[in-house]
Formats: structure tokens, C-alpha cells, sequence
């Protein structure tokens, strides 16, 4: 089931002014979001959902602007509300769920980025651009 | 009690990707939780996905072909 699972702060949460989007500077009451295509069930209050955070340290020079950890976020959920389509035919999802957050800090310890992991599908099924990046993967390294 | 949804001390996934259809295309596809996309400042796989828990990349038949060469 497609689900587009939107995070929300509700009202008048610290840091209202920094929220905005990049590409247009407007402010939004929007957290994060996930694309969950899953069967799990929804997200409950109290669950925390993961922030990621780039550590200068850690940085890859290969991927400079990637995250390099990850842990729970100060934002905690306090209520889900959960929609769908009247008629579930040819829609973009199945299912819109908005979690309701509350800002509630802890602190919370950081963890590393798993390693990255590459296959045909990074290049959306396109065998010829996956072997393309393959070639300069197989060389030696030189020493 | 039964495990909720999130599980927040279960692992993420990173896969690469060229944009972020791509990344939601592996959601469709293997039927995971899309969490973030991010991202890489990489030329070629230009975003990073991040997937919820215990997913696996399963192997394509190009990439186990490939091994048995």
C-alpha cells in the first residue's frame, strides 16, 4: 500500500520561523515525510521519526553533501490521522496520513549512515548506465 | 505488546540512486519505507535513499550474472 506519511508540527511549536521551504522561502508546518509502500501499520503517538545529519568528520569526499548519522528526532508524534481515496482507482496513493508532532527534546545519541549500497535499480533499471558506473569500480587502486 | 511500526532502534538502509524517482520506484518495487532522500553532491548517483529497518537490496539477475562470469 502506498502511503504518503507527512509530519506535522502542531500549533505553536518552538522554531515556527526556521521552518520554510529552501525553493521558495515560504513557511510550512512540515516535518518530514516518508513514501511508505510497506503492509506495516501506521505510526503511533510516541514514536520519535529519524532525523540525519551530516558530521563534517565523516564526510565522504566521494558524496561531500551526504548525511553521515542518523538518530531519533526531537520531534515526537501525538496524533495520526489517516485518509483515503472514495474510490481507490488509478490514484498516486492509497492512503494519506498526516502525524501530528509536538517538539520534545532528548537529545539523542547519533548513529553512522549504513554503507551506501548500489545496484541496477540506483539507475532506475537502466542496465547500460549501471555498467557504465561499474568500469571505473573495477580498476585497481592506484597505490 | 506488539511491536510498533517504527521500531526507532531498528537499522536505515542507504541506497544510491541517479534522482529521487528512482528511490521511490525501490519503494514500489520491493515494498519498502521510503524515510528520507538526501542529497550526495556525487556527479552520478546524485541522491542518497534511506529506507526504514531490515531491507535487503535484492540481487538483479544482471548483478548474479555477472558473479558467475
Amino acid at each position: 500500500m502506498r502511503k504518503w506519511i507527512v509530519f506535522r508540527a502542531e500549533k505553536r511549536q518552538p522554531g515556527w520561523k526556521d521552518r520554510m521551504y529552501t525553493h521558495t522561502g515560504s513557511l510550512t508546518k512540515t516535518l518530514f515525510e516518508h513514501y511508505d509502500c510497506s503492509d506495516e501499520a501506521l505510526p503511533e503517538p510516541g514514536y520519535r521519526p529519524p532525523e540525519f545529519i551530516r558530521v563534517d568528520q565523516f564526510v565522504d569526499l566521494n558524496y561531500p553533501e551526504a548525511k553521515t548519522h542518523y538518530r531519533q528526532s526531537d520531534w515526537e508524534v501525538v496524533r495520526v490521522e489517516a485518509y483515503t481515496p472514495e474510490i481507490p482507482i488509478g490514484m498516486g496513493f492509497d492512503m494519506i496520513v498526516i502525524c501530528y508532532c509536538k517538539h520534545s527534546p532528548i537529545n539523542a545519541p547519533l548513529k553512522p549512515m549504513p554503507e551506501r549500497q548500489v545496484s541496477i535499480d540506483s539507475f532506475g533499471g537502466d542496465k547500460a548506465a549501471y555498467e557504465q558506473w561499474l568500469e571505473p569500480q573495477k580498476l585497481p587502486a592506484e597505490v | 505488546m506488539p511491536k510498533p511500526r517504527y521500531d526507532e532502534e531498528e537499522n536505515k538502509l542507504r541506497h544510491a540512486a541517479a534522482d529521487d524517482d528512482c528511490c521511490e520506484e525501490m519503494a514500489e518495487k520491493y515494498v519498502w519505507q521510503l524515510v528520507d532522500v538526501e542529497k550526495t553532491g556525487a556527479s552520478i548517483l546524485e541522491v542518497d535513499c534511506v529506507f526504514e529497518g531490515k531491507t535487503e537490496f535484492p540481487k538483479s539477475f544482471y548483478d548474479t550474472d555477472q558473479e558467475e562470469d
